[in-house]
């Protein structure tokens, strides 16, 4: 064999790995990109549809084939081929529903009429149709005439009318403004009807208060064990095993909290709390014996604490042991040493803790259905009567919202894209907080490296 | 200086108390979960203080709910209450209207203890109802000033002329007008007689009164028959000797047909009893054997009698079955000894002595006491407490013959429509449906995840890797709800259109990333600067983006032009497979979001951790890139990557609300993805808020919770140790 031969045969070998490691890296490299990708695809499809839920869509007046007509926003084509249309009007419709899906042969003529009119109403949805009087008056009550798609004359009492739109006539920053203006009324009205129109005011305030009361129970005490365990315990078995139970605690499934807090909490605690200080009785109707605001929160700062402890551990840790042994030489206690010194250099892991704990108390829905929550309840349980914040009340809650209107409501289809702009905004909210935390995680971890 | 060091110390004490609190709390949370789960496995107790007055004994008799006052019916037809705290007489009544010389020679209590079923000396046979009336004296409720009186009584006649012949065995069962059910009555003779009488509700619209249009037939037996059971809808059982025989009306009423024939275990038959639901029957027989029957079709024979089960214990002598009002628990009597026997689960709960000088006896109606009538006119009531006889093991993970279904099953059904309904607590289906559910999420995750921290790791960059890396851990904090709702509004729907999409999409990405390496490969050395192992990331979304998005939209009319329908569709029909929307791959790929990033940071963070020297010295030594990520840095990392994967695993297995809104929820024990399942962690949020305080269900849901928090922590405790060492290990 020649020296040239075997020159040849590694080079070949080399050029075979060099194509099986190419593909290699580009294999997992695609792993990679997929995820990205994936995310990328969820990201877009909520923020589209939950975008898409605002805008105002021009009305289209379908006659079909048999002699019906209809004045309908065009949703989508369905891979059927049919279209998905809000048809509105929902107590004209079989079984009140929103939606239509009708094959496009069947529609005679497809027009966008100017003087079409889109009216928000108290009840029954929005009405498609035209106004015919708009200062009607009918058995004493004041209001406005309109003309249903098919030439039904229809009177509208004034109290039961919101909004009334032309969508035809908008331009393009019309439509815009609208746009904007749709999202404002989403984030500060109440929700109406089973939550198929309106806002989410309600549960965002629910959501709000029920972190609120968790953050001011979790932090206290998560921050008082990880100073325990990381300054005071010596490292004996006992703070091994706490320390290795809190990191398990982590892991442990939300929705066993929920079965802890609606037995022990709720059962337990709140019976006795009923039974001692308010005297109910047996058959009697419960107050703090029921699921409500403050035994959510209670379960959710129970299932934060591990969240609290493992950023503040970090955070103590990223103090540096010069600044400990400098405060205690020139005299400091111990405890001065913490306060002055330690909890201060630690402060950037102990708010990541706070927001970690917030942004998880937030997104989690298991625990809260057992412990609180509440699929309709429009009322704020804070009001300007004392006691202010009605603990022992039910609230609603924009994670378990998503999970309400999208899957116990009886109308799910009329209630499908507020559901979309609910959940893109409770991952903006989220997302925002845990981007916070990993800036101040990062800041932690990089003072922890730099030494 | 005093008071500094006074501070220290306080301080030092609050924050160890607090400390130590916080650490203990959370120990606590398993504690609780053990203490509400443990009644479970308790023991029936029975003893204790008994209430005793003395009082006339009768033929039947029982107490009312409250266990405030007892009641009997004696032979000449009257009935008595008397009050169990004072002993007095409260009221004394004749219902039946009996005639001159006419007696009482047969009475049973029904299951729900509000009916004795009857026959006279003179061949007459009903039903008499009773109700009680709870008054409180000086208008404040309390146990004490609680009052019992008989409400409204009844007597419902299925024959009430007068007949030759007196029945040795009854059963019967009241219809009900309103929802036009017919009364069923069967009557056994001494001559081999057994006649079924079926009573027809007529409602007459004029009078606003109901009439019962009566109807029998009958069949003889060539033994003497000894004991009957009604079963639903006028079928029953009829012993003779060793021989049950199960019989329904057929050809509408005309006549009575023989459904089958089968020998007790154990010879003679002596007694039997149906169960509450009229379900199922207890039979005792000569040597003391105590089986349970079913008259229903089981594994696609035709309905006939069957003998489910023996129970364990024996009780020689037994002559009579009590069942419980509550639930499908029953006592076997001898004259020597009782046994406490479990309908569904077939388990000899437990058995106890009794005295000789028992008249009668039964399980009180909410079954707190044991009722006793002794024959020297004694009435006693001893406080007894079954615990939570229906949660047995083998209810919980065995195969078992359910009352009505057509055969032997893992089921989790655990409330009916009606409180004779009986539970179905197999926590089975349960444990399947959560591993079937981790199984799809870790399918897709643990591939992408570990592959892609590889790449990040290794292969990416400065910047690239500091953006890519804090994006994808963003992507582990999006709610779960948000994943349940994409799931199972979005995904589930638009994966039946183009279920070919998940053969095809990872298909043609693989052949796109093959060739985009392969041309990589054959690259000259020089050429390799703006496409190289760090950016070949930035080539491939966009790539994968594009060809996704092709491959999405084309896939339902690929779909259509290979095989006429939606892939789904033709799937079902040509392997004969259910298809349900919201299945096992839409949890799968939707979990996959939330697990992936998991386990991408922790296999990250791992494959970072190696240390560079190894790398540049396999580089050095002329690997490729590609051999040293595999050969160099992948083994010191593996027992992290498999901690994150275990990390993933828990987090799969607790998953809540993905689970409950992207599956049916159906508690089936099917492995089929395309089917949906129930997992331990969606049964707890659907089913505990309704589970009433302290019952069996609520404990039962208490033991999966307890359950799914062990399989958790396990889990967790093996990730931290394997961790742990492979640190030590590096």
């Amino acid at each position: 064999m020649s020296s040239k031969e075997s020159n040849d045969s590694v080079g070949r070998e080399r050029a075979h790995a060099d194509v099986r490691g190419g593909i290699g890296v580009f294999f997992s490299g695609g792993a990679l990109s997929f995820v990205l990708v994936a995310a990328i695809a969820l990201f877009g499809l909520l923020f589209m549809r939950g975008a898409q839920s605002f805008w105002p869509r021009p009305l289209h007046e379908w006659t079909m084939d048999n002699g019906q007509v209809f004045l309908v926003e065009e949703f989508e084509t369905k891979s059927d081929g049919s279209i998905r249309a809000r048809i509105a009007n929902r107590e004209f419709q079989p079984g009140r529903l929103d939606f239509v899906a009708e094959q496009p042969e069947l529609i005679k003529s497809r027009t966008q009429p100017e003087n079409a009119v889109r009216i928000e109403r108290i009840e029954n949805g929005p009405f498609h149709g035209y106004l015919v009087e708009e200062e009607a008056e009918q058995d004493g009550v004041a209001g406005m005439l309109v003309k249903r798609p098919n030439g039904e004359e229809l009177f509208l009492p004034e109290e039961a009318v919101l909004r009334v739109q032309y969508p035809n006539q908008l331009s393009f920053f019309g439509r815009l403004g609208t746009w904007i203006a749709n999202f404002g009324r989403f984030v500060i009205e109440k929700p109406r009807e089973a939550n198929t129109e309106g806002g989410v005011l309600s549960p965002l305030v629910g959501t709000a208060l029920m972190v609120f009361l968790m953050t001011l129970m979790v932090m206290p005490f998560g921050v008082l064990a990880a100073v325990y365990l990381n300054e005071y315990a010596r490292d004996t078995w006992f703070t091994r095993v706490a320390r290795v139970a809190v990191n398990n605690l982590a892991g442990v499934p939300s929705i066993v909290y929920g079965v802890f807090g609606l037995g022990f909490l709720i059962y337990g605690l709140g019976d006795t709390i009923d039974h001692v200080l308010f005297g109910v009785g047996e058959g009697d109707a419960s107050i703090f014996g029921n699921p409500g605001l403050l035994w959510a929160s209670v379960t959710m700062a129970l299932l934060t604490v591990p969240v609290v402890v493992v950023a503040t551990e970090e955070g103590l840790r990223a103090v540096p042991r010069e600044q400990r042994d400098g405060a205690l030489a020139l005299g400091a206690t111990r405890w001065e040493m913490l306060w002055r010194v330690i909890l201060p250099g630690a402060k950037p892991g102990i708010l990541t803790g706070a927001i970690l704990a917030i942004s998880r108390a937030a997104g989690e829905v298991a625990p809260l259905m057992l412990t609180g929550v509440v699929g309709f309840e429009p009322d704020l349980p804070i009001s300007t009567e004392a006691p202010f914040i009605h603990l022992q009340e039910r609230f609603m809650h924009l994670g378990f919202h998503i999970y309400a209107v999208g899957f116990q409501s009886p109308n799910v289809e009329a209630a499908e894209p507020l559901v979309y702009a609910t959940a893109s905004l409770l991952l903006v909210l989220v997302i925002s907080l845990n981007l916070v935390a990993i800036r101040w995680r990062t800041k932690v971890r990089r003072s922890l490296q730099g030494r | 200086m005093d008071r500094r060091r006074i501070a220290d110390r306080v301080a030092a004490q609050v924050v160890s108390l607090g400390g130590i609190g916080v650490v203990l709390a959370v120990f606590f949370i398993a504690f609780y979960l053990i203490k509400e789960a443990a009644p479970l496995a308790a023991d029936p107790e029975y003893g204790g203080d008994p209430i005793r007055i003395e009082a006339p004994v009768g033929l039947v008799g029982g107490a009312e709910k409250f266990t405030d006052a007892s009641w009997r019916l004696f032979e000449d037809g009257r009935l008595q209450l008397h009050d169990l705290r004072t002993g007095a007489q409260l009221e004394e009544l004749e219902p039946l209207g009996l005639a001159e010389g006419e007696t009482v020679i047969l009475a049973e209590l029904s299951v729900d203890q509000a009916q004795v079923r009857f026959a006279t000396s003179a061949g007459r046979i009903g039903i008499l109802s009773l109700s009680f009336v709870t008054s409180f004296e000086g208008g404040v409720a309390n146990a004490d000033t609680r009052r019992q009186a008989f409400g409204e009584l009844s007597t419902f006649w299925f024959v009430e002329e007068a007949q030759e012949a007196v029945p040795v065995a009854i059963d019967a069962v009241l219809g009900d007008a309103e929802a036009r059910t017919n009364a069923w009555m069967v009557a056994a003779y001494a001559d081999g007689r057994v006649a079924l009488t079926r009573g027809q509700p007529r409602y007459n619209a004029l009078e606003d009164a109901t009439t019962w249009r009566m109807r029998s037939q009958e069949i003889t037996l060539d033994a003497a028959p000894a004991c009957v059971v009604l079963f639903e809808r006028g079928r029953f059982l009829v012993t003779a000797a060793d021989q049950v025989y199960g019989y329904e009306p057929a050809d509408k009423f005309a006549e009575l047909t023989l459904l089958g024939q089968v020998a007790a275990p154990g010879g003679e038959v002596r007694v039997a009893h149906e169960l509450i639901g009229r379900g199922s029957a207890i039979v005792g027989t000569e040597d003391g054997t105590i089986s349970r029957w079913l008259l229903q079709p089981v594994q696609e024979q035709p309905i006939a009698p069957i003998l489910l089960q023996e129970y364990e214990v024996r009780v020689p002598g037994v002559f009579a079955i009590l069942p419980s009002a509550r639930e499908r628990v029953f006592l076997a009597r001898g004259p020597e000894q009782a046994l406490v026997g479990q309908g569904t689960s077939g388990v000899s709960l437990t058995t106890f002595e009794l005295d000789a000088d028992i008249a009668w006896m039964n399980i009180a109606p909410r079954e707190d006491y044991l009722i006793f009538a002794r024959t020297g006119g004694a009435f006693e009531a001893v406080p007894l407490d079954l615990g939570f006889p229906e949660v047995t093991s083998s209810a919980l993970f065995s195969k078992l013959t359910y009352e009505g279904l057509p055969e032997p099953a893992y089921t989790w059904q655990s409330t009916g429509g009606s409180d004779e309904y009986e539970p179905k607590i197999s926590l089975v289906p349960l444990i399947i449906g959560t591993i079937k559910g981790t199984i799809w999420a870790l399918l897709p995750s643990i591939p992408l995840a570990v592959a892609g921290a590889l790449y990040c790791a290794r292969f990416l960059r400065g910047r690239s890797r500091e953006t890519i890396k804090p994006f994808v851990e963003l992507l582990a904090g999006i709610p779960s709800v948000i994943l349940g709702f994409v799931g199972g509004l979005y995904l589930a729907p638009a994966l039946q259109d183009r279920l070919l999409a998940l053969f095809l999409l990872p298909l043609v990405l693989a052949v796109a990333t093959m060739g985009l390496g392969a041309f990589w490969a054959r690259m000259p050395l020089r050429r390799r600067k703006t496409l190289h192992e760090g950016t070949a990331v930035f080539a491939l979304v966009p790539l994968y983006l594009v060809l996704g998005a092709i491959v999405l939209w084309l896939s339902p009319s690929i779909e259509l032009a290979i095989f006429d329908a939606s892939f789904s569709r033709w799937a079902v029909a040509y392997f004969d497979i259910p298809y349900e929307q919201k299945n096992a791959v839409v949890v799968g790929l939707a979990m996959g979001f939330a697990v992936t990033p998991l386990i991408f940071t922790l296999a990250e963070d791992a494959y970072r951790n190696v240390p560079q020297t190894l790398a540049d010295a396999s580089l050095a030594l002329g690997a490729t890139p590609w051999q040293t990520a595999l050969r160099v840095i992948e083994p010191p990392a593996r027992p992290g990557v498999i901690a994150a994967i275990m990390l993933g695993l828990g987090r799969a297995v607790g998953e809540t609300m993905i689970v409950l809104m992207a599956t049916g929820g159906t508690a089936i024990t099917d492995w089929n993805p395309l089917q949906g399942f129930r997992a331990l962690s969606a049964n707890l949020a659907t089913e505990l808020p309704e589970a009433p305080k302290g019952d069996s269900l609520y404990r039962t849901l208490f033991l999966s919770s307890l359950l799914l928090f062990s399989l958790t922590f396990v889990i967790n405790t093996l990730a931290e140790v394997i961790r742990v060492r492979g640190r030590k290990d590096l």
